[in-house]
């Protein structure tokens, strides 16, 4: 490391605590809580905004940086998607979850916040770090469509976890 | 109760509605029993979401994120930076406030990136008020400076502008200076600590596209360009 090195901007805009915070909001919630694969997951989010700096052109590096963490998320699902399909006889079977155990995991906040898509996970992992409007502008789409969706998603989660039976 | 009811219900409960609308909630909530027990269902909701996104694994989680931030950005000497700048520009030999806002900056800098033994400060830039702008409001304003011969440089006009910008807590002007117009931006907080504040941001002339790097306390104010 070299003594002289100086801060650019980019660099500042990069390590930004808010842009840190949505980024363990987002990852944790993308890979269920996994606190090592969240790091990997931001670990390699930084390294992607770094090498390719060149490519941003402003000026806001947050829904860039969200869209980097997003994108390399769903690489590693389809990777594993590929490695499941493609048979790997050294892995273990995965065993059929009995069915009690799949009712006690029904309403559990866990896997009800996994059942939801990526793109809801997103808002409602935004929604714990960021005004309408920050999220709006993170991600290109107008406060009244947030409204909608985010309601939309927190029913999703309801429903999963039996609130509106109740 | 309809779609466009729940919506405002949800967004109400995330002190997100406007004054009107918190109103036709509240009379909602008053007059109809369904959407009481549906405002009562998203409470729950946000009860075990909130707690879905607390506990020690964030905690953990930050520490590692921040350790990796430092070594990172200590390993990216080799990268090529897109803005090249140097902050220690931000000192204007002139400018006692922008000395003292450097100072600081290159303190917490210095600690944060030039020290492998510091790696579990809490944060990468000291920030005591880190959600100053979640206050500002996206629209914009017009602000108008008059341009008389020999008259200030740009730096002081723009320094003026977002100095009103942080007045009014907008996070966009469309300045206009003399026949000249321009569209200025703030994007980021990127150091706040005692009286010292930093914010990043944008300002575009016809079509040409500069960073800034503003800083201010409670003496002066500062601006780096990068154009």
């Amino acid at each position: 490391m070299s003594p002289n090195r100086k801060l650019s901007l980019f660099e500042a805009k990069l390590c930004s605590d808010q842009l840190k915070n949505k980024m363990m909001k987002v990852a944790m919630s993308m890979t269920q809580k996994n606190k090592a694969a969240s790091l990997d997951l931001i670990q390699n989010t930084y390294m992607k905004a770094l090498q390719n700096q060149d490519k941003f052109n402003g000026p806001e590096i947050d829904p860039w940086v969200i869209t980097i963490l997003k994108n390399l998320q769903k690489d590693e699902w389809k990777r594993k998607k590929e490695i499941h399909v493609g048979g790997n006889s050294d892995l273990p079977e995965i065993a059929e979850q009995d069915e009690s155990a799949a009712l006690m995991l029904e309403r559990d906040k866990d896997y009800c916040m996994d059942t939801l898509t990526d793109d809801e996970q997103t808002i409602i992992s935004l929604n714990q770090v960021s005004s309408y409007a920050e999220i709006s502008k993170d991600l290109g789409i107008e406060q009244g469509t947030l409204r909608q969706r985010l309601r939309r998603a927190k029913e999703k989660f309801m429903e999963c976890m039996g609130f509106n039976n109740e | 109760m309809n779609d466009h009811d729940k919506d405002l219900i949800s967004a109400y409960l995330d002190n997100e509605t406007t004054a009107d609308e918190s109103k036709h909630v509240e009379s909602l909530m008053e007059s109809d029993a369904e959407a009481l027990n549906y405002a009562n269902q998203l409470k729950s909701a946000n009860l075990e979401i909130n707690q879905y996104f607390e506990g020690d694994e964030f905690e953990e989680l930050e520490t590692s994120v921040n350790k990796f931030i430092n070594d990172s950005i200590g390993l990216a000497d080799q990268t090529r930076s897109l803005f090249n700048f140097d902050i220690s520009k931000i000192f204007n030999p002139y400018s006692i406030g922008g000395y003292v806002a450097t100072a600081i900056i290159f303190f917490s800098i210095n600690l944060n990136f030039f020290s492998n033994e510091n790696y579990n400060n809490e944060y990468f830039i000291p920030s005591d008020s880190i959600n100053f702008l979640q206050e500002f409001s996206q629209e914009s304003f017009s602000y108008s400076i008059p341009k008389f011969r020999g008259d200030s440089t740009l730096n002081k006009i723009y320094i003026e502008a977002i100095e009103q910008m942080l007045e009014e807590k907008k996070l966009s002007l469309n300045l206009l200076y003399g026949d000249e117009s321009f569209v200025i931006t703030i994007e980021n907080q990127i150091y706040s600590q005692d009286l010292t504040m930093c914010f990043t941001g944008n300002i575009i002339k016809q079509n040409s596209f500069i960073d800034y790097l503003f800083c201010k306390n409670d003496l002066n104010s500062s601006i780096l360009l990068n154009d």
